[in-house]
């Protein structure tokens, strides 16, 4: 879990998971990062013997230890499809998210709102920027509950990203 | 006995590799200028320092209130190398008709601007789980704190990019505190966006008129944004950015050791020429202050 310390106290938050996409980004760079550490552990690197990069002169033990770190942060970020009872804890957390979102989230009529020079037609305009600062970009419960959802997304189909994103939740007015 | 030179084995280092896979790395157009501040460390370990902000200043009534910075958070920053190479071999060589050993030389120029691009966009593909700033959160988080007196902000949301979204993010920024919650004096001017939302960012920012509707009324956020769409290496397409352009290039450091070298070496035994290029960078900020991010998915 993330914890930091300051002035005496430790906090310990719930760890985000990441999106599908940004985990197949991950997974391809440990593999490629193992198959290089691989290489100059074995000497038999390609490039091995060329002028100012003797294998001999690379920390793979530093290497290694920063593979770790990506290892272990993939493996705290990776969302884990949950069990049966897991699932069902997920699945009260997001409808609960679900229902906030839909109640407090632009509507989709207002995200496709534009400004206006006209200062009587602007309020259209006005109150969607308004709504989206109160409501959504400066709210922490709004942030909370976009956390929530993603995270129970996570246990409920890790897979899908369709489920993660907020905006398939807006209504349409 | 004599050293083995290149002048003895002309046919062994092809030299023309070297300028082919430095014009196709050339002709890169780099993101990276554009977000970051690249800067040569002269340590192996970069050591990033948070200052805490001066209090207000006070009125002069015959004597003159001292105050002084404490120093905050700070994170280190570590050199990592990267390197890749080819092996083409005198017989191969000789019978290239097809200039394959100068297009895998251009190739590995390409491999190059790819890994640096990557290296760059995945400080904010993991801006809200592993980039992390020097007050150990991620770089955009609900919940960055301060050791010297300020109290805690946001720079994570979940809207989705509209120019309804733009200019409450906008408002938000504009309200971002000091570390010891004195107003902060940089306005936030630049866009950033993954292909999926140029489109729409352009539309924010360059027309003239309001799009899509028979009102013609001018829109107000042309020209308040510069906008950045990060083609392939920003891997949501939903994602985006606010950032403040004069804090981005305080803050947002890419460390550059070693930039990007080509190597070529003969091999007599077995007649045989290596091509590797070699560089050693990383990225970093000690401060969320200069970006909001919308982590929509």
């Amino acid at each position: 879990m993330a914890v930091r310390k300051g002035s005496g106290r430790v906090l310990r938050r719930k760890i985000m998971p990441i999106s599908p996409a940004a985990v197949e980004a991950r997974q391809y760079e440990i593999n490629r990062d193992q198959v290089y550490i691989d290489g100059l552990k074995k000497g038999s690197t390609d490039l091995k013997g060329i002028t100012s990069f003797e294998a001999g002169g690379i920390n793979v033990a530093q290497l290694e230890q920063q593979l770790a770190v990506k290892k272990r942060a993939l493996a705290a970020f990776l969302p884990k499809e949950g069990s049966g009872k897991q699932k069902d804890k997920a699945l009260k957390e997001f409808n609960q998210a679900k229902a906030y979102i839909e109640k407090h989230a632009l509507t989709k009529e207002e995200v496709g709102k534009w400004p206006k020079l006209d200062a009587t037609k602007n309020q259209e305009y006005r109150a969607a920027v308004d709504k989206s600062f109160n409501e959504e970009v400066n709210n922490p419960m709004f942030r909370r509950m976009c956390e929530q959802l993603k995270r129970a997304a996570g246990i409920l189909d890790p897979t899908n990203s369709a489920m993660r994103n907020i905006d398939n939740y807006r209504r349409q007015k | 006995m004599p050293a083995l030179t290149q002048a003895n084995h002309p046919d062994v280092i092809q030299k023309n590799l070297s300028q082919i896979f430095a014009v196709r790395y050339g002709e890169f157009k780099s993101m990276i200028p554009a977000i970051f501040d690249v800067e040569t460390p002269d340590q192996a370990i970069v050591t990033e320092l948070m200052l805490g902000d001066l209090g207000g200043v006070q009125t002069f009534d015959g004597q003159i209130y001292y105050d002084e910075s404490k120093q905050s958070y700070k994170k280190t920053v570590e050199e990592i190398e990267y390197s890749l190479g080819i092996k083409i071999s005198k017989k191969f060589r000789r019978n290239d008709l097809y200039g394959v050993a100068k297009r895998s030389a251009a190739a590995l120029a390409d491999r190059f601007r790819a890994k640096k691009e990557s290296i760059g966009a995945n400080f904010l593909n993991n801006s809200f789980s592993t980039t992390l700033t020097a007050d150990a959160v991620s770089l955009c988080n609900s919940t960055h704190t301060s050791d010297v007196g300020g109290s805690s902000q946001a720079n994570a949301g979940s809207s989705s990019f509209s120019p309804a979204s733009v200019a409450a993010t906008r408002r938000l920024m504009i309200k971002y505190k000091t570390n010891r919650d004195n107003i902060a004096l940089d306005f936030p001017d630049t866009l950033i966006v993954a292909t999926g939302n140029e489109d729409a960012g352009l539309e924010l920012i360059s027309s003239v008129k309001q799009v899509n509707t028979a009102n013609n009324n001018p829109n107000v956020h042309k020209g308040r944004y510069e906008l950045i769409v990060w083609h392939n290496w920003l891997t949501d397409d939903d994602n985006w950015f606010m950032g403040t352009k004069n804090l981005m290039k305080d803050y947002f450091k890419f460390y550059q050791w070693n930039p990007v070298e080509f190597f070529y070496a003969g091999d007599i035994d077995t007649l045989t020429s290596k091509h590797a290029g070699y560089m050693s960078c990383n990225v970093s900020s000690p401060d969320w202050r200069p970006i909001f991010g919308h982590e929509v998915s």
